[in-house]
């Protein structure tokens, strides 16, 4: 069955940059948002089971989102996929629950090898 | 320089890619700003644009007008593949949150100036080297100098080094824990470079 994979990032060229370092055997329904607020949304109607979560953006940022799941009670597999590398953002982010922390720039090397280690996609 | 052609540096795609290797340089220029002020710092989304060097000191005019009344701006030239100026402008509200942070007092006029110039070239050299790095291109820097200290916008900028084709401007907020500080970064570049920009650009974006 295919995970529903929400990719949120205000910048269309990361999104797309993600879309394409995404594992070819992985079975996905991908949805965008390019805000944290957007995302909530897909997050609400079920179409983040797995979420690839940039920090820095308008309106809401990753923070905000990962508060709202939080509040809100929703159910997600959060990687946070970022530019912040202070290591406060970092431990803020696993804090509030996210699974993981990407550094950008990224390939497809460590997205894949990053999502493995959260256990939400095996080459396998 | 005689008549020239205005034309867009940059097309919408390169922009965007632009934004986003900017966005990554000044991520790690955040991180060493707060292991610098020993704080936390909260990024924004920079806003890049881009001007003609004919309209640069009336642009970067208009963009910093009425937020400060007077300002601080520190110079650093860059060569290489890669090859302008780079200006970083302070307001004086901002000059002051530094300060504090550092713990200096006001008067002391030495302290000041050396903080500007140890955070300019922690912010120019982080954002065009990540930049320069994430696109392959080779890249050095001159030192920073003070071009001026609570001044009016347009004395600092009329002092640059010479003309140049093309300015690009990025506005960069730094959100600290205990206070804002935000400022302009402005790098003035030639033909030349902006050719080598968009080449390595391009290159970035195919390697997804």
């Amino acid at each position: 069955m295919s995970v529903a994979l929400l990719i949120v990032d205000d910048s269309g060229f990361s999104r797309k940059a993600m879309l394409k370092s995404l594992p070819e055997a992985w079975d996905v329904d991908i949805t965008q948002a390019t805000n944290g607020e957007e995302a909530l949304e897909a997050l609400r109607k079920g179409l983040g089971e797995v979420v690839l979560l940039d920090l820095t953006m308008p309106v809401l940022d990753g923070f905000g989102v990962l508060e709202g799941i939080r509040d809100e009670g929703l159910t997600a597999k959060v990687v946070v996929v970022s530019a912040d590398i202070q290591p406060k953002a970092k431990l803020r982010v696993i804090t509030l629950g996210a699974l993981a922390f990407l550094q950008k720039p990224f390939n497809k090397e460590s997205l894949a090898a990053t999502l493995a280690e959260c256990g939400v996609y095996s080459e396998d | 320089m005689g008549f020239t052609v205005k034309i867009e540096p940059l097309n919408e795609e390169e922009n965007e890619i632009l934004q986003e290797v900017i966005n990554i340089g000044m991520g790690q220029a955040g991180a060493s700003l707060a292991k610098l002020l020993d704080t936390f710092v909260n990024l924004s989304v920079p806003r890049v644009s881009w001007v003609n060097d004919d309209d640069f000191v009336s642009k970067v005019g208009q963009l910093v007008e009425g937020s400060d009344d007077s300002w601080s701006g520190v110079r650093q030239a860059f060569y290489n593949q890669l090859e302008g100026e780079a200006f970083a402008i302070y307001g004086a509200n901002g000059c002051n949150q530094l300060s504090g942070l550092m713990g200096y007092d006001e008067s002391e006029d030495m302290a000041q100036e050396e903080l500007l110039l140890d955070v300019t070239n922690i912010l120019i050299g982080a954002c065009l080297m990540g930049v320069a790095k994430q696109i392959g291109k080779q890249l050095d820097f001159a030192a920073p100098s003070l071009v001026g200290i609570d001044k009016p916008i347009k004395e600092l900028l009329y002092s640059r080094d010479r003309e140049w084709d093309q300015c690009l401007l990025i506005e960069v907020n730094f959100h600290l824990e205990e206070s804002n500080f935000s400022c302009h970064l402005v790098m003035l570049m030639s033909e030349a470079s902006i050719e080598q920009l968009r080449s390595g650009l391009i290159s970035f974006m195919e390697s997804y």
